[in-house]
């Protein structure tokens, strides 16, 4: 009974009010602030924090469901078609989660180089379907202007916030092991 | 103590909800291209537009004391004379006069829109930019005025320095403008010189690209580039900008044109709309401020319909 509790309840009702809370002031913090933050043509994707943070420290279902949710809020933010980026951050989340389920460790480098490769891959992801989609005309451009730019900047901010959420999922991921362990 | 399912679950990974959630996203994605412009999609959109506008102006303009510290960083490298000008000049600054100053500065705004409506003979709604896209790939501001104002989609949009973009969607209090430097704008342009007719298409590095000017054309760095009035969106003769990089070798069939646009994005604070029907804009006054070189066109006898000209923004709608 005990290790179906843990299997299906892959997540504590303490660390879904982290996670929802952060992806709240995360969209707060994308359509108030992101816009003000451009460098150059590029402005940081605030939503990639919680779908980062939430595939590395709560696995890979959890990842894509937060991913969906706040693909879909960005996309209902921006003026590109409906869906899109819910697919992209939805496949972000679910290999940031097998990722960290199979390279996951305690350190900081691991977190830092899937955080890393997810933002990479999150902005190219996008990259390649606005092309499919003849959104992105000019393909190879935006890998330079775009893409790798908005990488680095994400991958920062990603960086800055996952320690703080990880500091604050920790106590509640204690708490849903002790109440188990009553259990 | 074992429950039903509990093996297949330590076997693998459930992939049912990624599954799922995939096949919305691709559902979704097929709706929204296939319904039109007032589907339920665009509908919830554009509620949600109505939603966050508020919080995005808000987000504004809680920027501004940021932004100015991003100046202090840039003024960082003036030289001491500057320095010590400036500091002399501050000296002389109070709470009051910056206040003043900042009211000063809307005013003169407004007015370089009203000369501008009598300057070019047109009709047009002011409206004050209230936010930007935060987004890497689209080139869009938001303005405080709607459907309740007059404005429809497609209407053109300009400052008071040239043409800025156009209107994309419209909510009842505020709408979204695509601005002409968006990868997906598009518009039918002449050079003011020559007359010669081309496609001004924007980028993601903020640059304006001229295409389809045959190299037997003559195009100088420099040169002004006006909207022609082809495809019937835009007006002939808002100035847009000037050359500043021509290239084609004599075996291409077109030059390689760079445009500066007079108007740049990061200073949009007041934007005018045009809701009239002019087909074209003559000019009265110098009330714009346009290149050197340019000014705004009046021609009539300009040789239409050569160029390949297909104008407005893709929008992805």
């Amino acid at each position: 009974m005990l290790r179906r509790v843990k299997e299906v309840g892959e997540v504590s009702d303490g660390s879904s009010r982290v996670t929802l809370i952060l992806a709240a002031v995360c969209v707060l913090l994308q359509i108030a602030i992101a816009p003000n933050m451009q460098i150059g043509n590029v402005a940081p994707n605030f939503l990639l924090i919680p779908v980062l943070c939430s595939g590395l420290l709560e696995g890979p279902k959890r990842g894509c469901v937060i991913g969906f949710s706040c693909g879909l809020l960005l996309d209902l933010c921006g003026t590109g078609p409906v869906g899109g980026m819910a697919l992209v951050l939805l496949v972000v989340g679910f290999v940031c989660g097998l990722l960290s389920q199979t390279m996951f460790s305690e350190g900081w480098a691991m977190p830092i180089v899937i955080i890393c490769l997810c933002a990479l891959f999150a902005n190219l992801a996008q990259a390649i379907l606005l092309a499919m989609i003849g959104l992105n005309t000019s393909f190879l451009a935006s890998l330079w202007q775009v893409v790798l730019p908005e990488t680095f900047y994400d991958a920062v901010l990603a960086c800055v916030f996952f320690p703080l959420v990880r500091h604050f999922l920790a106590p509640a991921k204690r708490g849903m092991h002790n109440r188990n362990s009553l259990l | 103590m074992d429950l039903p399912g509990m093996n297949k679950k330590r076997a693998g990974f459930d992939w049912r909800l990624p599954v799922v959630l995939l096949v919305v996203c691709l559902l979704l994605l097929t709706l929204w291209f296939r319904e039109g412009s007032s589907g339920p999609l665009h509908s919830v959109r554009k509620g949600f537009s109505f939603v966050t506008t508020p919080i995005a102006s808000l987000g504004s303009a809680l920027g501004v004391p940021f932004v100015a510290l991003g100046n202090v960083f840039t003024n960082a490298s003036a030289s001491q004379d500057d320095l010590t000008s400036l500091q002399e000049q501050n000296a002389e600054l109070t709470a009051t006069v910056i206040q003043l100053e900042e009211y000063r500065q809307e005013v003169d705004r407004l007015n370089g829109l009203l000369k501008l409506k009598d300057a070019y003979h047109i009709e047009g709604v002011a409206a004050r930019v209230t936010g930007h896209d935060g987004d890497s790939w689209n080139q869009t501001i938001t303005i405080n005025k709607g459907t309740a104002d007059g404005i429809s989609v497609g209407m053109p949009v300009m400052d008071d320095k040239g043409l800025v973009g156009q209107v994309e969607t419209t909510q009842k209090g505020s709408s979204t403008v695509r601005l002409i430097t968006d990868a997906q704008s598009g518009v039918a342009v002449m050079i003011q010189s020559t007359r010669v007719e081309g496609v001004l298409t924007g980028s993601l590095d903020g640059l304006l690209y001229l295409s389809y000017i045959p190299i037997s054309q003559t195009v100088a760095e420099g040169d002004a580039v006006i909207t022609s009035g082809s495809g019937g969106i835009y007006p002939r003769g808002i100035v847009i900008g000037e050359v500043i990089s021509v290239q084609g070798k004599s075996t291409d069939l077109y030059y390689t044109i760079v445009v500066k646009p007079v108007s740049s994005s990061e200073n949009y604070e007041d934007v005018l709309v045009l809701t009239g029907s002019e087909t074209e804009v003559t000019s009265t006054a110098t009330a714009a401020t346009p290149p050197a070189s340019t000014t705004p066109a009046s021609d009539t006898s300009a040789a239409d319909g050569d160029a390949q000209a297909s104008e407005g923004g893709g929008g992805g709608e």
